[in-house]
């Protein structure tokens, strides 16, 4: 596929997803040499958005397979409706319904295309979104590999189908389990951190319009100080972020203050272990310190 | 000018692979399309070409940047790190040459390892006075020459490994190849291993220093949280469809008038494998051991029973240790205090054969038997007799051997126990996961 940086960059941008000069220049790779892209981060991240701002910036529809443990050919790939086929067959003992043939069974008719065939049938390209691939096993990689290879699917009853146009593949993962080798040497590989403090700024402007100099940049800074703490085991989300800070906004908070973090806590911390980690280790009060540029304290653990 | 880039890349690969990274030819393919994408002026945009196709996880990440900036740095950069690197070499090698002369016995040199002269080299003064000393006292006493030099080439062999740990810091590493600049690179990434610059997860656990010990711990914290996380889901009813249960489908379909609308499936119960954990605890042996215990059992929620066994010249239990509840330090601790066997030689005849006569009740034909060791064993015929009879006993044996891929063919001992079971290398943190996720079909 022909672009350009340059051309990533302002879709990037008019998309609204404000990412650092490494993303820009592996997905304009990716792009560029037609490999799939693999995305690998913790939750929250943008993995997926980035996913979904690549559709619109091409103005490709989105076709996505969210992954789940048990995933198997039928959901991902095409499935006979047997119900269907069933009934045709009961309707056809019936002596005054036509006659019915076996192949009129195995027609388009009865074809449950799921994404990957529908990706594959599509007239315009697409983007094929291959979401938490790591909640999938290796049993379904291996399948993966056949069919991100050579973008094309036998299906018995019909010959081989090519793909009219090749989709553009992003697969994301959370890295609850190491991928196989096979799939990460097939993609463009890409690791989206968490944003610094400047960037998380710059995404809460971005995506809030109308939000206030002092609270947006408290709340990056409270934020990154809440995600440097190891033991919490899930960490706020960009997305998460920007609730806070709206909910923040609803209660007429122009700035961070200890009752008002304590209270709004859950909004960013989903999980009764990791707030309770928070209280004992961290606390509103450090968290509001922090943000206020009083302390120069990072948190280094227990 | 082409070739001087395509040589450097190629040289970086080769980098990369000796710090642990997994690189294959297709990748580099990878590499060399993408660098011709961009321009190579662009530091930003080079890094990142050779970034996305080049490194595929998080933990490959640190090695490589720290890699990429110290090999793609400034000449006058690279240039010193060799000079530094060169020096360095060169006071080893004196040092290890001053140890030929100053540890002598009755005017034989004492036959120590090239290693071991290498710790010697190390030590402070005042520790190396300690040694001569030692010899010097010994060299008064008994006149029967030969079995007291050997005696004392034992004992000294003993404070220097005692000391190794102390000193290993210090080493310089090389990669031996002829390339003294990616040496003097090389040696620079490793040092600063030590110093937790990146993750200890590609670092060979036999050289994770007291310092980087810490940052182990935590990285298998870590490891185990998640680990235990995606396993536990295993357990739950899967909407996998594995066997058409025809039985289920007949009597399904009765009420629809003999049609068949849904089909039903059954799948084998995945029940949580049975372990028996051997550990070499002989010298060589001791850190491993100490790390694959301490994994084990931070993923010991999602494991069945698990029996614990050190062994070197005999066997001994020490499940019932960690039972108590204490923290793994302090159990790991009184292990080593009251445990005969810690730091010893390596006999697994003995050991196997102690482990079918006193401990039989623990183990049965649904255990996965553990073995971390590197295979080197006394009496290597009676080890491999007994190995055969365990085979039969256990449902599977997994051996996570630390000794390097590439040392396993002229090593007889592996090719013996290769007959019986499943051996991969083992000998970082990254391996220890991976193998255990994959051999215990986790």
């Amino acid at each position: 596929m022909q672009v350009k940086l340059t051309e990533i960059h302002k879709g990037l941008e008019q998309q609204g997803y404000i990412a650092a000069r490494e993303v820009e220049l592996t997905v304009y790779l990716a792009l560029s040499m037609g490999k799939p892209l693999l995305i690998e981060g913790e939750p929250g991240v943008g993995k997926t958005e980035l996913a979904k701002v690549i559709s619109g910036m091409f103005d490709a529809p989105l076709i996505r397979l969210q992954c789940y443990e048990g995933l198997d050919e039928a959901k991902a790939l095409y499935e006979w409706n047997y119900q269907r086929q069933l009934l045709m067959i009961e309707m056809g003992r019936d002596s005054c319904s036509k006659h019915i043939e076996e192949s009129d069974l195995f027609s388009m008719d009865y074809l449950l295309a799921r994404p990957l065939l529908k990706a594959i049938q599509a007239e315009e390209r697409t983007v094929l979104l291959i979401d938490e691939v790591d909640k999938t096993d290796q049993e379904f990689e291996a399948f993966l590999f056949e069919v991100l290879s050579d973008f094309t699917i036998s299906i018995p009853e019909f010959g081989t189908i090519y793909a009219r146009q090749v989709p553009i593949v992003i697969l994301t993962s959370n890295n609850e389990r190491e991928l196989s080798d096979g799939l990460k040497r097939r993609c463009i590989y890409l690791y989206l951190e968490f944003p610094d403090v400047e960037r998380e700024i710059e995404i809460i402007k971005a995506k809030i319009p109308g939000v206030g100099e002092k609270l947006s940049s408290q709340a990056a800074k409270a934020v990154a100080y809440i995600r440097a703490n190891k033991d919490i085991q899930k960490k706020p989300s960009i997305g998460e972020t920007l609730d806070w800070i709206k909910a923040l906004m609803t209660m007429d908070a122009d700035r961070l203050e200890t009752g008002i973090v304590s209270d709004t806590l859950n909004i960013l911390l989903k999980n009764r272990r990791d707030q309770q980690i928070f209280n004992e280790q961290q606390g509103a009060e450090s968290v509001v310190e922090i943000s206020k540029g009083k302390s120069n304290a990072k948190f280094t653990g227990k | 000018m082409q070739n001087l880039l395509e040589n450097n890349l190629i040289r970086f690969v080769h980098l990369l692979r000796r710090m642990g990274l997994n690189v294959g030819t297709g990748e580099v393919i990878d590499a060399f399309n993408a660098i011709e994408l961009i321009s190579p002026a662009d530091k930003e945009a080079f890094k990142a070409a050779l970034s996305s196709t080049l490194v595929k996880s998080k933990n490959e990440r640190a090695i490589f940047n720290h890699s990429f900036n110290l090999f793609f740095s400034l000449p006058q950069v690279r240039k010193n790190l060799k000079k530094e690197w060169q020096k360095k070499k060169q006071l080893e090698q004196d040092g290890m040459e001053r140890a030929e002369t100053e540890l002598c016995f009755q005017g034989e040199s004492l036959n120590l390892s090239a290693e071991q002269k290498k710790v010697y080299s190390y030590l402070s003064a005042e520790q190396k006075q300690r040694v001569q000393n030692y010899i010097k006292k010994a060299e008064q006493g008994e006149k029967d020459q030969h079995n007291h030099k050997s005696l004392l080439e034992t004992i000294v062999k003993s404070a220097l490994s005692y000391y190794h740990r102390q000193v290993e810091d210090e080493f310089i590493h090389t990669l031996n190849t002829d390339d003294e600049e990616l040496d003097s690179i090389a040696g620079a990434i490793e040092s600063s291993r030590g110093a937790g610059q990146f993750s200890v997860m590609y670092e060979d656990m036999q050289k994770i220093t007291e310092s980087g010990l810490p940052q182990a711990k935590e990285v298998i914290r870590l490891m185990t949280r998640s680990l235990v996380k995606t396993i536990s889901r295993r357990y739950h009813k899967s909407k996998r469809k594995r066997r058409l249960d025809l039985r289920r489908v007949i009597r399904g379909s009765i009420g629809c008038g003999g049609t068949f609308f849904k089909l039903k499936f059954k799948e084998k119960r995945v029940s949580k494998p049975r372990l028996l954990l051997l550990c070499d605890v002989s010298g060589s042996m001791v850190r491993y051991s100490e790390f694959v215990i301490e994994f084990i059992y931070g993923i010991n929620s999602v494991l069945g029973r698990i029996e614990t066994f050190i062994f070197a010249d005999n066997l001994e239990q020490i499940s019932h240790c960690f039972q108590s509840g204490l923290d793994f330090n302090v159990i790991m601790t009184d292990i080593i205090n009251i445990s005969q066997e810690w730091g010893g030689g390596t006999s697994l005849a003995q050991s196997l054969q102690t482990l079918r006569e006193n401990y039989g009740d623990t183990y049965n034909s649904k255990t996965i038997a553990l073995i971390v060791s590197d295979t080197c064993t006394t009496n290597l015929p009676q080890a491999e007799a007994e190995m055969k009879k365990f085979s039969r006993c256990v449902r599977d044996i997994i051996w996570l051997n630390p000794m390097p891929r590439e040392k396993w063919e002229k090593a007889i001992s592996v090719e013996v126990f290769l007959r019986y079971v499943r051996m991969f290398s083992c000998n970082t943190l990254a391996d220890l996961e991976r193998v255990v996720r994959k051999g215990l079909r986790l």
